[in-house]
């Protein structure tokens, strides 16, 4: 029965999974192993294209058995209909769940509640989730050397870890960017010219407030203090500016005197001179893009994806006036990203693991007719980044830049191809993969604003924000 | 007839029941009431012993939830609770907040129940449009005075440049006074609660005692000292109650409006506990934070009843 089994292994006809189940069961799962890795060894792989979809899945079954994706609050009617195309596609079942406010928080509890969940979005706290057992690697996925083909290299980057796949696609981006309103721009004498770093930045929107051309504050920051906002742009900012907050290892780096301190430093001179708005301290995402459409800041940090909404003219008071900073020698914004990951739920099928599996690729990746569908939803619904080079060049997502992208005479440059540039640059920030990051932010945040609003000391913060990572770093050893 | 004979019926009318009792009545006052909420005491206990049990056990433990193994530290998580800086800071503004809140909420609701308290013309549509705050979730009363004071596109910034009374949008929302917004939102949202209970105790007072009152010369500050004040420091003491212990375990308001910032201006202990628990899963020490609070909310609570029953003891 080994050597059957073995031989359907190599020919595609059972997948490895089952494979070696069916060899622990008989007790000979070493020999199994053994034996399977010096086929391979022989030049003998495991063919991908047929490790596959999930066989004897009817319709009644899928009623009765949904796969259930949690996802959060940000376009359900995009994620409906691809949930709807999905199960038209492969006449499957798919519950979606939108778990509004903090949606971290929510599936934590829901997994540790034992809640039943296929698929969820996931961001930073991927690896934490990993190493604690709730994801599910995606190492098994069929046509997983066709999908890394296809896949942005900084992309697939940022979704392995240790050589895991841990997820697919589902959003990239860059942040911050140094967005630029250029009809204030002009009326400053700043026309065409943009800053080349943040401090420079800093420098122009003091020197347009002297101008007295302005309405209010000069410049908008991005310091939303919630756990995917203000820590990774100190972080993403000190990196911008040639400093280092961790190294390698995770171990901070930092102290009073280094880059890290000047970036807390200039935000608080920042915040004491008015030249940003009081409020910057406790502003949500919506309203950093409100804010910047409402054509009152010279400069603002926006997202990537973001400038189409600050260029619509249906949310937009300057639509066709928001331009950004271009690359100059030092990157502006670190690779943000969001994943489509399975969930790691002990108790399910094979079958169920691969219907899951399934569900992922087709969001993730491509559908039954091999296209983008759901990146191409994102791409033209909400501009955002989806991993897949081939998506951009798609005639009608090309057609949709046209739409709204700022023309060169208004910018001074060419919109899409420095949006490339960018993108080019931007890397994820390696402390993401620390399993005590979400911990060090919920202090950091505190710690950072209070620095900004003058509550506590520069020098202060920092002496705590590196306390709180070597005390993490102990009790996570 | 042979043998034990049953007792004589006795049927005492008590209000609009009728009571059969087949034995000579035996029990007090007291015990019929410890009687009658038995039933609800053995759900309490179903519902609630295990969770508080649980949670305690919790707090006795290190546990993290992306870390294997649970560790039992006995006690350190309440001394180190006890001893952080965080936390003595979060048990500052906890105590500032619930202190804000009950005091706004009372000064509101008693002024708006000693007006509405007088006869006047669409008296009932104002008394009926009062509970609408009241109605409303906290996440909608949240979002409602988040658009009143952004600095950004609030309605107040808009009234007040408008009218010229600034020249400059204003923070509402800055660390020396984001507690004090936070507080007037949450009091917006309780004070109807206050209304209706003092409108009921304002409303069984004689209107004979007034008169009487304005006869004697008494101004209104001495009539509502000797004749308001004694039918309402009831319902006063009840109301700071509620409110307090509303206040004390505010989250919601908070997370939606100002999220504990900023800095931490507006972290109260709760939200110290949602963001060691729920962000930083850490657990253990989060349900240590939990019973801190749950103490120091019995203790208040504790004493208000104290003055309140030491009140009508003296009163009787």
């Amino acid at each position: 029965m080994l050597y059957d089994d073995l031989d359907k292994l190599l020919t595609g006809r059972l997948d490895r999974r089952t494979f070696l189940r069916r060899m622990a069961v008989l007790g000979v799962a070493t020999p199994a192993t053994l034996a399977f890795l010096e086929a391979c060894a022989g030049g003998q792989s495991t063919p991908q294209g047929k490790l596959g979809p999930p066989e004897g899945v009817t319709q009644d079954y899928a009623n009765a058995h949904p796969v259930i994706f949690d996802v959060w609050d940000f376009r359900p009617d995009i994620v409906r209909n691809s949930v709807a195309e999905f199960a038209k596609e492969y006449q499957e079942n798919c519950t979606l769940q939108v778990l509004p406010g903090d949606y971290v928080t929510t599936e934590l509890n829901k997994l540790i509640g034992g809640s039943p969940i296929d698929m969820v979005y996931s961001q930073s706290e991927l690896v934490k989730f990993f190493k604690a057992g709730y994801i599910m690697s995606l190492d098994d996925i069929w046509g997983k050397d066709e999908i890394q083909k296809a896949t942005l290299p900084t992309q697939w980057e940022a979704q392995t870890y240790e050589g895991h796949l841990l997820g697919l696609p589902y959003f990239h981006s860059a942040k911050p960017m140094a967005a630029v309103n250029t009809i204030l721009a002009e009326k400053v004498g700043l026309k065409h010219k943009y800053p080349k770093t943040w401090p420079e930045l800093y420098q122009m929107a003091r020197d347009a407030m002297k101008t007295g051309a302005l309405p209010g504050p000069a410049y908008l920051p991005r310091w939303v203090p919630t756990p995917f906002e203000i820590t990774n742009m100190w972080i993403g900012e000190t990196q911008n500016r040639g400093g280092q907050v961790f190294d390698a290892n995770f171990n901070p780096v930092f102290d009073a005197a280094s880059e890290a301190a000047h970036v807390l430093e200039d935000w608080h001179s920042l915040y004491v001179d008015g030249i940003v708005p009081q409020s910057a301290v406790t502003i949500t995402t919506d309203e950093l893009i409100d804010g910047m459409a409402s054509g009152r800041f010279l400069f603002a940090q926006e997202e990537l994806y973001d400038f189409y909404r600050m260029n619509d003219p249906s949310r937009s008071l300057i639509a066709g006036h928001v331009g950004f900073a271009p690359f100059a020698g030092t990157d502006w914004g670190f690779f943000n990203y969001g994943l489509y990951s399975v969930i790691n739920q002990k108790d399910r099928s094979v079958k169920d693991s691969d219907r899951a599996l399934r569900l992922i690729r087709f969001f993730g990746y491509q559908n039954k007719d091999n296209q983008f569908w759901v990146a191409k939803q994102w791409a033209m619904g909400e501009n955002l980044g989806v991993g897949y080079p081939a998506v951009y060049q798609l005639p009608e997502v090309q057609a949709f830049y046209k739409t709204w992208q700022p023309s060169a005479d208004v910018l001074g440059f060419n919109y899409q191809a420095e949006s490339d540039v960018i993108s080019a640059h931007a890397h994820k920030l390696p402390i993401w993969n620390s399993p005590w990051y979400a911990d060090f932010n919920a202090a950091a945040i505190v710690l950072l604003t209070s620095a900004i609003t003058g509550s506590i000391t520069v020098s202060k913060a920092i002496a705590g924000l590196k306390q709180q990572a070597e005390s993490l770093i102990q009790t996570y050893a | 007839m042979s043998g034990s004979q049953n007792p004589p019926l006795e049927t005492e009318s008590r209000g609009v029941f009728a009571v059969v009792r087949t034995r000579p009545k035996s029990l007090t006052d007291a015990q019929f009431a410890y009687r009658m909420i038995v039933p609800l005491l053995a759900a309490m206990l179903a519902l609630y012993v295990f969770p508080i049990g649980y949670s305690f056990w919790l707090s006795l433990n290190r546990i993290n939830l992306t870390i294997p193994g649970w560790h039992f530290v006995g006690l350190k998580n309440y001394a180190t609770a006890l001893s952080d800086e965080a936390v003595q800071h979060a048990v500052e503004v906890t105590v500032e907040y619930t202190l804000a809140v009950t005091v706004i909420t009372l000064l509101v609701s008693l002024g708006a129940a000693l007006v509405l308290n007088e006869r006047f013309r669409g008296r009932g549509l104002v008394t009926a449009l009062i509970v609408m705050p009241w109605g409303l979730s906290t996440y909608m009363a949240a979002v409602i005075w988040r658009h009143m004071v952004s600095q950004e596109y609030g309605l107040l910034n808009g009234i007040l440049y408008s009218l010229k009374l600034i020249h400059s949008y204003i923070a509402f929302i800055s660390p020396s006074s984001a507690l004090l917004v936070v507080s007037i939102a949450h009091s917006w949202q309780l004070a109807p609660l206050g209304i209706y209970f003092f409108l009921a105790s304002l409303s069984v007072i004689p209107s004979d005692l007034y008169r009487i009152a304005r006869l004697d010369g008494l101004g209104v500050i001495g009539r509502f000292r000797y004749v308001t004040w004694p039918y309402i420091r009831t319902a006063v003491l009840i109301v700071m109650v509620i409110v307090s212990v509303e206040a004390a375990r505010a989250f919601d308001v908070i997370y939606f409006l100002t999220q504990g910032g900023p800095g931490d201006a507006t972290t109260t202990l709760t939200w110290q506990i949602y963001q060691t628990t729920f962000v930083a899963f850490n657990i253990g020490y989060g349900a240590a934070m939990s019973y801190i609070l749950v103490v120091w909310i019995f203790v208040v609570t504790t004493a208000y009843f104290m003055l309140l029953y030491r009140k009508r003891r003296a009163s009787q």
